[in-house]
C-alpha cells in the first residue's frame, strides 16, 4: 500500500481523488487509506463539502464555525449544474486506463519513442503477427471508444451545444482519417506504418473523447 | 494513526468577496490572500473569462479581480493550524454558464497551478513549478519555464514561450505554438496548426489533418517523432544536423531541400520514402505521414541564432 499511516496522501492526491482524476489503481489505494485514517477521511470530507457548496449554491448552508473560518459570501441563484460525477464516466475512465495499456504497448513498439507518462507497464508485442496486431488495435480502440461515446451521450444535456458541435466536428475529422487508414490497411495488411498511423488516429480520437468527457458541465 | 502529534483539523478559510461600491454595479470584487508553502498547489476552475497567473518570489497566494454579481465565487485555503497553507482551491460559477470575470492569481514561483475553464483567456508567467491548464475555447499563453506543463484545449489556441523541461500540449482544432525547446515534449492536435521551434531532446508531434512545422534541432541521442494523417509536414533543421532520418508516406510526396538525397518510391509503389544519416547521426528523426506531403529543408543562419 502506498499510503501507510506514516505517509498520508498529499493535498494534490486528495484533490485528485475528489475531482476524480486518479487512476483506478490510485483510487483504490487511496480509498484503502481513507478507510483506515480518520484524519485523511476528514480532509476528504472537507474538500467534498467545499466542492459541493461551491457547486450547489446552497446559500442557506453555513459551514460549521469550528471547521470554517473567515468570511464568505454567496450569491443567490440556481446552479445549472447537475450531478457532479457520473458513475458511468468513472467506469469509462477505468476502462480507458485498462485498455490504453494495451494500446500503449503498440505505440511504444517503435524504438526510442517519446516517453509517455503512463504507469501501466507496456508489454512488447514483438513477434505478434501484424495483421493480427492491426485487428487488435482496431478491436481495443473500438471497445473503449464505444464506452466513451456512451458516456459522452449521457452527458450531452450538461454540455453547451456549441461545445458539442466542436467535439463532433473534430470527431468527424478523426473518423474520416480512421476510415481511410483502415481501408488502406485492408489492402496492405502487412504495412507496419499503416498500423502505427491507424493507432495514432485512434489515439487522437481517444484523447478527444476523454477530454470531452472531462469537460465541466455547461461549458 | 500517527501518534506523535495530536491531529488538528485542516481548516478552509473562506475569503471575502468585497462588495465594493465604486466598482461597476454588475461586478463583485474578489480579493483574498494567504501565506502558503513555496510549493503550494492551487486549483481554480469555472466560468471565468480571463485568468492571469503570475509566479512571484513570495510565499503567498493572492487572488484578485472581479466576477459578475450573479456569479458564485467560492474557495478556500487548506490551512493546517499554525502554518502556511499547502493548497488552495477556487471556483467561479455563473448561473448562465457564460464566461465572465477577470481574475489574477499570484502564486509562489514554485507552486503548482491547475486551472480549468470553458472559453477563457489564460495567461501564465513566471511559474517554475507546474502548470496544468485546460480550456475549451479562448487561448492559453504561457511564458517562462514551468517544470511540468500540461495544456489542453478544444478550439482554443496554445502558445508557449519558454522552455518547459516536460510539456504536453493538446488541442482538437486550436493552433499550438511551442517556442524554445524542451527535454521532453509532445504536441498533438486533430486539425490545428502545429508550430514548434527550438532545441529538443525528445519531441513528438502528432496531427490528423493539421499542418506540422518544425524549425529547430534535436540534440544528440534525442528523437523527433512526427505522425500525421493528411497534414503537411515542414521540417527545417540546421545545416549541421547530426541525425538518422527516416521518413515515409503512404501516399504523400516527400520533398528534400535539406541535402541531395532523393526520396524513393515506397513499398509496392505506395507513397515515398527517404532515409539518410546527416552528419555523424546520433539523433533520430522519424516521420510517418498517410497522405500529407513532407518537406525537409535547412534553417537559415539568421534563424539559427535565435536558439
Ligand atoms: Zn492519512
Amino acid at each position: 500500500m502506498t499510503h501507510d499511516n506514516q505517509s498520508h496522501p498529499s493535498f494534490d492526491e486528495l484533490n485528485d481523488f475528489v475531482d476524480d482524476r486518479l487512476t483506478p489503481a490510485g483510487r483504490l489505494d487511496l480509498e484503502t487509506h481513507l478507510a483506515l485514517c480518520p484524519r485523511c477521511a476528514g480532509d476528504r470530507d472537507r474538500l467534498e463539502l467545499l466542492l459541493d457548496q461551491s457547486r450547489s449554491l446552497a446559500a442557506e448552508v453555513e459551514p460549521p464555525a469550528e471547521i470554517w473560518s473567515g468570511v464568505h459570501q454567496r450569491i443567490a441563484g440556481r446552479s445549472p449544474l447537475g450531478r457532479r460525477r457520473s458513475w458511468l464516466l468513472a467506469a469509462a475512465a477505468l476502462l480507458l486506463v485498462a485498455v490504453s495499456s494495451a494500446v500503449t504497448a503498440l505505440l511504444v513498439r517503435r524504438p526510442q519513442t517519446v516517453a509517455v507518462r503512463q504507469s501501466a507497464p507496456a508489454a512488447p508485442l514483438a513477434g505478434v503477427g501484424l495483421p493480427v496486431a492491426a485487428r487488435a488495435v482496431d478491436a481495443d480502440y473500438q471497445a473503449v471508444i464505444r464506452e466513451l461515446d456512451e458516456s459522452l451521450a449521457q452527458r450531452r444535456a450538461q454540455l453547451a451545444p456549441e461545445t458539442i458541435a466542436k467535439v463532433e466536428a473534430s470527431l468527424r475529422v478523426v473518423d474520416e482519417a480512421i476510415g481511410e487508414a483502415r481501408h488502406a490497411l485492408a489492402a496492405d495488411p502487412a504495412n507496419r506504418d499503416l498500423v502505427d498511423l491507424l493507432a495514432a488516429s485512434y489515439e487522437r480520437k481517444l484523447e478527444l473523447l476523454r477530454r470531452a468527457s472531462e469537460l465541466l458541465p455547461a461549458t | 494513526m500517527s501518534s506523535s502529534a495530536p491531529y488538528r483539523p485542516l481548516l478552509f478559510a473562506w475569503f471575502a468577496i468585497l462588495a465594493a461600491a465604486p466598482y461597476a454595479a454588475s461586478q463583485q470584487v474578489v480579493e483574498s490572500r494567504r501565506a502558503v508553502t513555496a510549493t503550494a498547489s492551487v486549483r481554480i476552475s469555472g466560468t471565468f473569462a480571463e485568468l492571469r497567473i503570475r509566479g512571484w518570489n513570495k510565499d503567498s497566494v493572492v487572488i484578485t479581480g472581479s466576477v459578475p454579481n450573479d456569479a458564485h465565487f467560492a474557495g478556500g485555503f487548506l490551512a493546517p493550524a499554525g502554518g502556511p497553507s499547502p493548497g488552495a482551491k477556487f471556483f467561479v460559477e455563473s448561473p448562465t454558464g457564460v464566461p465572465a470575470g477577470t481574475l489574477e492569481l499570484r502564486v509562489p514561483v514554485g507552486a503548482r497551478v491547475w486551472a480549468k475553464a470553458g472559453s477563457a483567456t489564460i495567461d501564465a508567467e513566471g511559474v517554475t513549478g507546474g502548470l496544468d491548464l485546460n480550456v475549451i475555447g479562448g487561448s492559453v499563453h504561457v511564458t517562462g519555464s514551468p517544470r511540468e506543463l500540461t495544456v489542453e484545449a478544444m478550439d482554443g489556441a496554445i502558445t508557449v514561450e519558454g522552455a518547459a523541461p516536460w510539456a504536453r500540449l493538446k488541442t482538437a482544432s486550436g493552433n499550438i505554438t511551442l517556442g524554445t525547446g524542451s527535454e521532453d515534449a509532445a504536441v498533438t492536435t486533430v486539425s490545428g496548426d502545429i508550430h514548434v521551434a527550438g532545441r529538443y531532446e525528445r519531441l513528438r508531434l502528432s496531427s490528423v489533418t493539421g499542418p506540422v512545422a518544425f524549425n529547430g534541432d534535436i540534440v544528440r541521442g534525442g528523437s523527433l517523432d512526427v505522425d500525421t494523417h493528411s497534414g503537411t509536414v515542414d521540417l527545417r533543421f540546421p545545416p549541421k544536423l547530426s541525425a538518422d532520418v527516416d521518413i515515409a508516406t503512404m501516399s504523400g510526396r516527400i520533398e528534400n531541400a535539406f541535402n541531395k538525397r532523393s526520396p524513393i518510391p515506397g513499398r509496392e509503389g505506395r507513397g515515398e520514402e527517404l532515409a539518410f544519416t546527416a552528419g555523424t547521426g546520433g539523433a533520430r528523426i522519424y516521420v510517418r505521414s498517410f497522405k500529407g506531403n513532407v518537406k525537409l529543408s535547412q534553417l537559415s543562419q539568421i534563424y539559427l541564432k535565435t536558439f
